[in-house]
C-alpha cells in the first residue's frame, strides 16, 4: 500500500504547489474551504430561531430519502462509472506493478473520498433549517454528522464489493442495474400509489417515506434508526442498529479479503472514455450526454454550402437522437419545469419560466455550439467567421424554441393559461436559451486565455448573470410600477423578450469576427 | 512570388510568434514552401512543430504573419486551398465515416464529390467501414478519416500534424504515395513529425525545430552533398 499511499500523497502535494502558482484559483478554493469550514462550524454555534413544528415522521422522511438517493448513487456509480474511478496513469503504471489488486481496488476509492466532503458541505447547508424546524437533541447534530460519514464510508466500502463481483461479468453487471432500477420503479410506484391514495404530494411523500417498510433494507434501515436519535433520544434501538452496522463492516471487510478481483480488464475501455471526458472538460466541454445512446438511421439533405452545412450537419445529429429537435433533453426540461410546480408554493407560469431557464443554462453548456467550438473544422471551413457564428447557432435556437414550446404548452394546460402567455413564456424561455449561447461568445472572447477550467466557468456564470439581470430587473420593476395598466404581464413578458433579443443580437454583432480572435482549445 | 527553388511560394511564414504564458511555444520563425514541395518540420517533444502547424491552420492566435497562396490564412480564399490533418484526429461521433465526407464536401462547396470520396475510403481500406459512426472506430481509423477528409478538396497546401501515428503499415505506404502525387499535381506539404524514418523517402525540405526556433533550415540537395544522413544532423543539431 506504500506506494499508492506515496502517489495519492504526492499528488496532494502537488495540487497545492500547483495552486501556489496561481494566486486567483487559490483564493477561490481558499474562500470554498472557509465557506466549508465556517458552515459546519456555525451549524452548530448558529443562533436559529426554533420553531421546532416538525414531527419525527417528517425528520424521519427527510432522512429516509437521503439515505435512499445516496444509496441508489452510490451503487449506480459503482456498476457503471465506478470502472473509471482510475486514470490513465493508474492503468499504465498501477495495473502493471506487483500490487494487490484489491489494494489497487482500494486506493481508486479512496482517490474519490473527496465525494464525500462535498456530500457533507451540501448537507451541512440544511442544518440550519433542521434546527428550525425539529427539536433536535444537544447531542443531534453530532450524531447526524458521524452516522452520514459513516454511512457514505459504509456504501463506499460496499460499492467496493458489488465492484468486484458486479464486473464479473457484463451479464451480472446488466442483472445488477436491472435489479437496480427494477427497485427504483418500485419505489416510485410506492409513491404514486400513496400521492394518489391522499392527494397531497407533501403528505404522501411523509406518509411513504417515514413507513416502517424501509426499515427492512439493510443499512438504510439501521442507519435510519439511528440518526433518529438526533429528535428522539439515544435509546436501546440505536445502539442496536450501530451494533449492525459494524457488523455489516466486519463482514464486508472479509468478503472483499475473499473477493475475487480481477477487473483490471474490463476497466481499460471505461478509463479511456473517462480520460477523454477529462481531456474535453479541460477544453471547456460538456458530455453532449449521448456517448452511449443507440442513434437512429437517418440521412440529411444539406441545401446551400459553406457554413450552413454546418447548420445541416446538426439538423442530422438532432434527428439521430430524437425527432428532430425534440429528445430526451426536451423531456428532462418538461418534467423539471413541470416539477418546479410543486417544488415552490404559489407556483405560476413565471415560476415555471425562471425555474427552466436556471436549468437551461446547464444545457446550452453542452449545446452543439460549445462542442463546435472542440473540433477543428468550424475554424477551417471557408466561411466568414459571421456566418460560422450564425449557421453554428442556430439549431440550439431551433431546438430552445421547441422545448420551449412542448413545456409552455404542458404548463399551460396545469395552470390553465391563455395562449398569448404560453406562446410568450416559450418566446422568453427562447431568448434566454439565445443569450446563454451568444454569451458563450463572449466568455470565449474574454475569458479565452483563461486557463483554469473552475474558474472560466464561474467567471462565465458571472458574465452571463450580468447580461440577463437587467432585461429581468426592467420587466419586474416595469410590471410593479404600471401594475394598473391592462395587460401588463404581457407587456412586462414582452419588454423580456426584447432586451433579451437585443442583446443577443449587440453580442452577435460586437462578436462577428470572433473566429479571427479565438483559439481552438 | 517566386521561391529560390522550385516555383511559386504557396505558404510564406514570417516572424511567427507564439506564447502560452510563460512559454514562448514559438521564437519569431519564418520560412517558406513553395508548389510541389514537401517541407518537414522535425523536432523532439515540445520543440512547437504543432504550434507552428496550429497557428498556419489559423487555430491560434500569433505574432507575425502566415500567408497561404498569397492570402492571409484565416481569410477565407486561403481557407479554400489548405487542408489540415490535426495530430488528434476530431470526428464527429454522431456521424458515420460517410457522412463525414459529405459534410466536408458541403462545407467546400466540392461538387460531385461521391467518386473522389469512394476512391479515398477505397485507397484506406474505409470502404466497408463507412456506415461505421465516428465514436466507433479506433485511433488508427479515425486518423484515416481525417486525411480522407483533407484530401477531399484537392487542396493546394496540406498541413499534416503527426499524420503517420496510428497508421498501420498500408495506410503509412498509401499516405507517402499520396505525398508524391500531390506534390506532382504541384501541392505544398508540410509535415511535422519527430519520425524520421517515416519522411525519409519525400521531403525536399527539412526545417529542424528546437525549443521555439528553427535551428536549420536544408534543401534534400544540400544535405545528400555533406555526406551526412538526416538523422545524424538532426541529433548533432538537437544535442547541443
Amino acid at each position: 500500500m506504500k506506494p499508492l499511499a506515496y502517489i495519492i500523497g504526492m499528488k496532494f502535494k502537488n495540487t497545492v504547489k500547483e495552486l501556489t502558482g496561481k494566486p486567483l484559483t487559490l483564493i477561490l478554493y481558499l474562500l470554498v474551504l472557509l465557506g466549508f469550514i465556517s458552515t459546519i462550524v456555525l451549524s452548530f454555534n448558529m443562533p436559529v430561531k426554533s420553531i421546532n413544528q416538525g414531527s419525527v415522521d417528517t425528520f424521519n422522511a427527510i432522512v429516509t430519502a437521503v439515505l435512499l438517493a445516496t444509496l441508489y448513487l452510490g451503487v449506480d456509480r459503482g456498476i457503471e462509472h465506478s470502472r473509471s474511478f482510475f486514470r490513465m496513469s493508474d492503468v499504465n503504471l498501477v495495473f502493471t506493478a506487483p500490487i494487490s489488486p484489491k489494494k489497487v481496488l482500494i486506493y481508486g476509492f479512496v482517490n474519490h473520498l473527496f465525494s464525500a466532503l462535498v456530500f457533507i458541505f451540501f448537507i451541512s447547508f440544511q442544518i440550519p433549517n433542521l434546527k428550525r424546524n425539529f427539536a433536535l437533541e444537544p447531542y443531534g447534530l453530532l450524531i447526524i454528522y458521524i452516522m452520514l460519514i459513516i454511512y457514505f464510508a459504509t456504501i463506499q466500502l460496499g460499492v467496493i464489493i458489488l465492484y468486484s463481483f458486479a464486473l464479473q461479468s457484463p451479464v451480472v453487471r446488466g442483472w445488477v442495474k436491472k435489479t437496480l432500477n427494477a427497485a427504483a420503479v418500485l419505489f416510485l410506484i410506492g409513491f404514486l400509489s400513496k400521492l394518489l391514495e391522499l392527494k397531497d404530494v407533501l403528505k404522501a411523500a411523509v406518509t411513504y417515506l417515514g413507513s416502517d417498510v424501509f426499515n427492512c433494507i439493510p443499512l438504510v434501515g439501521w442507519f435510519r434508526t439511528a440518526l433518529l436519535a438526533a429528535v428522539a433520544g439515544i435509546g436501546l434501538s440505536f445502539w442496536l442498529n450501530i451494533s449492525y452496522i459494524f457488523l455489516s463492516w466486519a463482514a464486508m471487510t472479509f468478503v472483499l479479503y475473499k473477493a475475487n478481483t480481477d477487473y483490471y480488464e474490463d476497466v481499460l475501455t471505461a478509463t479511456e472514455n473517462k480520460e477523454e471526458l477529462l481531456r474535453a472538460r479541460k477544453r471547456g466541454k460538456g458530455q453532449t450526454g449521448y456517448e452511449n445512446s443507440k442513434l437512429r438511421k437517418v440521412s440529411q439533405s444539406y441545401r446551400g454550402s459553406g457554413a450552413s452545412a454546418i447548420f445541416y450537419r446538426q439538423v442530422l445529429e438532432h434527428r439521430k437522437t430524437g425527432l428532430l429537435f425534440i429528445n430526451k433533453n426536451t423531456l428532462f426540461i418538461a418534467v423539471i419545469g413541470i416539477a418546479s410546480r410543486y417544488f415552490f408554493p404559489g407556483a405560476s407560469m413565471k415560476t415555471v419560466l425562471y425555474f427552466s431557464v436556471y436549468i437551461l443554462f446547464f444545457f446550452a453548456i453542452q449545446g452543439k455550439w460549445t462542442q463546435e467550438l472542440g473540433k477543428p473544422y468550424i475554424y477551417i471551413i471557408p466561411a466568414s467567421s459571421f456566418s460560422k457564428v450564425f449557421c453554428a447557432t442556430v439549431s440550439d435556437n431551433l431546438k430552445n424554441a421547441v422545448d420551449g414550446l412542448i413545456l409552455f404548452s404542458i404548463a399551460g394546460f396545469m395552470f390553465k393559461s391563455d395562449p398569448l402567455t404560453v406562446v410568450l413564456s416559450a418566446a422568453a424561455y427562447t431568448t434566454f436559451g439565445a443569450i446563454y449561447v451568444y454569451g458563450d461568445l463572449l466568455a470565449q472572447r474574454f475569458l479565452g486565455s483563461a486557463h483554469s477550467r473552475n474558474l472560466k466557468v464561474f467567471l462565465k456564470i458571472l458574465l452571463i448573470l450580468c447580461v440577463i439581470l437587467p432585461g429581468i430587473a426592467i420587466s419586474v420593476i416595469i410590471s410593479m410600477v404600471f401594475n394598473s395598466i391592462p395587460f401588463i404581464d404581457y407587456y412586462s413578458m414582452l419588454i423580456l423578450i426584447v432586451y433579451n433579443m437585443l442583446v443577443s443580437g449587440l453580442i452577435i454583432f460586437l462578436n462577428r469576427r470572433i473566429f479571427d480572435i479565438i483559439e481552438m482549445s | 512570388m517566386k521561391s529560390g527553388r522550385t516555383g511559386e511560394v504557396m505558404l510564406t511564414v514570417n516572424d511567427l510568434t507564439k506564447q502560452y504564458d510563460k512559454t514562448l511555444a514559438v521564437n519569431g520563425i519564418s520560412f517558406e514552401v513553395s508548389d510541389g514541395e514537401i517541407a518537414v518540420l522535425l523536432g523532439p517533444n515540445g520543440a512547437g512543430k504543432s504550434t507552428t502547424i496550429k497557428c498556419i491552420a489559423g487555430m491560434l492566435r500569433y505574432k507575425g504573419s502566415v500567408e497561404i497562396c498569397g492570402y492571409p490564412n484565416k481569410s477565407i480564399k486561403a481557407k479554400q486551398v489548405f487542408g489540415y490533418v490535426p495530430e488528434t484526429p476530431a470526428l464527429y461521433e454522431m456521424l458515420t465515416v460517410y457522412e463525414h465526407l459529405v459534410f466536408i464536401a458541403h462545407a467546400y462547396d466540392i461538387k460531385d464529390y461521391q467518386e473522389k470520396a469512394r476512391q479515398l475510403l477505397e485507397r484506406f481500406d474505409l470502404l466497408d467501414k463507412q456506415d461505421k459512426l465516428g465514436k466507433e472506430l479506433s485511433k488508427g481509423m479515425q486518423q484515416k478519416v481525417s486525411i480522407c477528409c483533407a484530401l477531399l478538396m484537392d487542396p493546394k497546401v496540406v498541413l499534416f500534424d503527426e499524420p503517420m501515428i496510428g497508421l498501420d503499415p498500408k495506410a503509412i505506404k498509401e499516405l507517402k504515395e499520396i505525398f508524391l502525387e500531390l506534390k506532382s499535381k504541384g501541392c505544398s506539404i508540410i509535415i511535422s513529425t519527430h519520425l524520421i524514418d517515416s519522411v525519409n523517402d519525400v521531403w525536399d525540405k527539412v526545417l529542424i525545430m528546437k525549443e521555439g526556433n528553427i535551428v536549420m533550415s536544408r534543401l534534400r540537395q544540400e544535405i545528400e552533398q555533406s555526406g551526412e544522413s538526416l538523422e545524424e544532423i538532426f541529433f548533432r543539431v538537437t544535442e547541443h
